[in-house]
């Protein structure tokens, strides 16, 4: 008796669920059916940076700065050396190298390639270098008072503190590049990239003397350096990889004009992401000492430097 | 004593029949336990036995089972009914239907499958929820295509590359998109009915930045990274910085897409141009597993010059070709153009307040912005001040574009639509 009555609550319950149930079934098919009433199809596509690149003299000034004109062979340096005794004799060198220095600036990139391609008329090996600018300061007597680091600000007084400071590479050749600026570098917008505000620590004006000095040899994020793509090993000209390049199918033509192509992909380029930058490298210009440079006649060489993000 | 009771009365009957009146006045109860045992009787449910009581549950059972059937049957009457509405309605009712679409899409594999594994792996960290398709090969040997296709499982599916966007020196993937890019977006609209079929098609760029190894893991000496890695494509969302929304709003308003391309004299010379970004699509004769080829030409818009100028203004370089006659197709689709950078002007420059003027007293001499809104191609033409505005804050609008995204996707969504008339 009781039992019949429990189990019929029971089984209205049951069947009030179940049609319930059933409805909510009924309805979210076709609203699950109405959600995917679409197709999708997404192509990927890189987006290329824009190559605001600029190639100057040093510290950004307009590349008509960028001197690099005669090359003295037959410059010498003193230095001291210990002879067949041990004494201490001064003796004379010829210098075997020379420096310049050129800039890459423009709007941020994270990395750009850096190319050089010369001709190989002249028996020089060219390496490329970081530069770090020094600005000095100078007294009315031409003593030097200071020498600063203009990206850092960071000072240097004292002659000797400074570790290479007026001494000279093994070939003679002195560690820093002298160049006087031509331009208030703030106000320089040649390259239409607009450097904010005492963007170096340090501001430099027309006329200052700067010291750049040669640092390590230039090396990428991955920590390589530069390459010839055409160069064999030991041989001064080039060989025939990348001839049709500049020449195509003529091949009568004097092998020392035939350029050697040098490049570093993926070298550092800005700091921050919204300003622009400038970094300052040196070409140094070398020529064995075993060479007797009197021997050869004055030729020229034609340099390219290009900068462009890959 | 009851039988006694009972019988008597009837042996009564039995020997006086015309006593019967007498029986029934005879059978009222006597005494009160006999009273109080009849009401009992009546208020007590009767007892059943085992056979009875299934048989009452199975009664029960079929009248539930009977009513489940009729409202079950009611719903799905009137279900199958609110979605199979009458297809003739006019307006722009979306068509909801309880069954699958009336199409899929698909798109062929190239034949120089190598560049797939890197492509997709970047796709993967834009977006994840791009999946292969199905795949279905058309033809044998030589001849076979692989398609990709959409289904019910893959709504959402890569779109392969193709010959024209891995061109050497200028390869969508690997050389990247700039102003003055262009390609097509090729695909086929497999119908699945025949007869009508109408679809709008939805272009949208989504834009990404990459991130690249840091300092640190490119010098590690256990795992050096490479400093080209891509370890992460993060989409530019709500959160991000002003530029990059500003990049992706830039992107979408500068790259344009059209129904035609021709070459002439070596220029690429593009009509009917796609307004909003959608391509209504339809076609009155399409038949079941029949492909429908779609393609779809765009290309990011150098100049301003080139959207406005026609060819016999001084070095224009126009993209529409010249118009014939009033109301040809070149001459809607400039005047679409004209009408797009009007409306749309702050999807398409940049900075707009920095270009207009103030004299010394602080008063506005020139609104840059007002001159946008209500612009034509003559005052274009004539107004230096005003074409110089427009070029540079469109490029930019370009730069912005360049420094702040690395990669896009281009997300193209395909919709059943009605059918309309021209």
């Amino acid at each position: 008796m009781r039992e019949n009555v429990k189990t019929r609550k029971q089984r209205m319950v049951e069947i009030i669920t179940a049609i319930i149930m059933t409805a909510i079934l009924l309805i979210s098919i076709p609203v699950f059916a109405w959600f995917t009433n679409q197709r999708n199809m997404a192509k990927l596509a890189k987006i290329k940076a824009p190559d605001d690149l600029y190639i100057n003299a040093a510290h950004r000034e307009d590349k008509i700065h960028l001197d690099m004109r005669t090359v003295n062979v037959s410059m010498k340096y003193k230095t001291t050396e210990l002879d067949e005794e041990n004494n201490k004799v001064e003796v004379e060198k010829p210098v075997t190298s020379q420096n310049y220095v050129f800039s890459v600036s423009g709007n941020y990139v994270r990395s750009f390639t850096l190319q050089m391609e010369h001709t190989t008329n002249n028996p020089f090996s060219y390496k490329i270098y970081e530069g770090i600018i020094y600005k000095v300061e100078k007294n009315v007597s031409g003593d030097i008072l200071s020498i600063t680091n203009i990206k850092t600000g960071k000072s240097i007084t004292d002659e000797s503190e400074h570790p290479d400071y007026n001494t000279l590479n093994a070939d003679g050749s002195p560690k820093y590049v002298e160049y006087i600026a031509t331009n208030d570098w703030d106000a320089l917008e040649v390259t239409k990239v607009t450097f904010p505000n005492n963007f170096d620590s340090v501001s430099v004006s027309a006329g200052d003397t700067l010291y750049i000095y040669v640092g390590d040899e230039l090396t990428n994020l991955a920590g390589t350096t530069g390459g010839y793509l055409n160069k064999a090993d030991g041989v001064r000209t080039a060989n025939g990889s990348l001839t049709d390049k500049s020449y195509d199918d003529y091949d009568n033509f004097n092998i020392y004009t035939n350029p050697l192509f040098w490049q570093l992909k993926n070298v550092k380029g800005g700091e921050t992401k919204s300003q622009p930058f400038y970094n300052t490298y040196v070409i140094n210009v070398s020529w064995s000492p075993t060479i007797d440079m009197s021997l050869y006649d004055k030729e020229t060489d034609i340099i390219y430097i290009s900068a462009f993000v890959e | 004593m009851k039988a006694e009771k009972f019988n008597q009365p009837l042996l009564n009957m039995m020997n006086s029949p015309s006593s019967a009146a007498d029986v029934w006045t005879r059978r009222q109860p006597e005494t009160d336990t006999e009273n109080q045992k009849a009401v009992d009787d009546m208020n007590t449910p009767p007892v059943h036995t085992y056979d009875e009581l299934k048989k009452i549950r199975r009664d029960a059972y079929i009248k539930m089972a009977v009513i489940v059937v009729i409202i079950v049957t009611a719903l799905v009457f009137g279900s199958v009914a609110w979605f199979t509405q009458s297809r003739e309605v006019e307006g722009s009712a979306v068509r909801m239907t309880a069954s699958d679409l009336s199409f899929e899409i698909r798109v062929a594999e190239n034949s120089d499958a190598s560049y797939w594994s890197a492509y997709k792996g970047l796709i993967n960290l834009a977006d994840s929820n791009y999946k292969d398709g199905y795949k279905q090969t058309v033809g044998e040997d030589e001849e076979a295509v692989d398609y990709y296709m959409t289904n019910g499982n893959n709504d959402s599916i890569v779109w392969r590359l193709d010959s024209d966007d891995l061109t050497e020196n200028d390869s969508i993937i690997i050389d990247g998109l700039k102003p003055n890019s262009c390609g097509t977006l090729s695909f086929d609209i497999i119908p699945k009915i025949n007869g009508d079929l109408a679809v709008d098609i939805k272009l949208n760029i989504r834009g990404f930045t990459a991130v690249y190894p840091t300092q640190e893991e490119i010098e590690d000496e256990d795992d050096p990274q490479d400093p080209d890695t891509i370890k992460a494509l993060n989409e530019v969302s709500n959160s991000s910085s002003t530029d990059e929304k500003n990049a992706v709003k830039y992107i979408n308003g500068h790259i344009l897409y059209f129904t035609d391309k021709t070459s002439v004299n070596d220029k690429n010379i593009y009509s009917g141009y796609i307004e909003n970004n959608i391509y209504h699509w339809q076609k009155s004769d399409v038949i079941e597993g029949r492909a429908e080829p779609v393609k779809i030409h765009w290309i990011w818009v150098n100049t301003v010059d080139q959207i406005i100028l026609k060819s016999t203004d001084a070095k224009s370089n126009p993209i529409i070709g010249d118009s014939e006659t009033e109301n040809d197709q070149a001459d809607k689709d400039r005047k679409a153009l004209l009408s797009y950078i009007k409306r749309q002007n702050t999807s398409i420059f940049d900075s707009i307040d920095l270009y207009d003027e103030y004299n010394d007293s602080n008063a506005l001499t020139y609104d840059f912005s007002a001159k946008l809104d209500d612009f034509s191609y003559d005052n274009y033409k004539k107004d230096e001040k005003l074409r110089n505005k427009m070029t540079d804050s469109y490029n930019a609008a370009d730069q912005i574009i360049g420094t702040n995204l690395n990669y896009v996707l281009i997300d193209m969504k395909v919709i059943e639509s009605q059918m309309k008339n021209n």
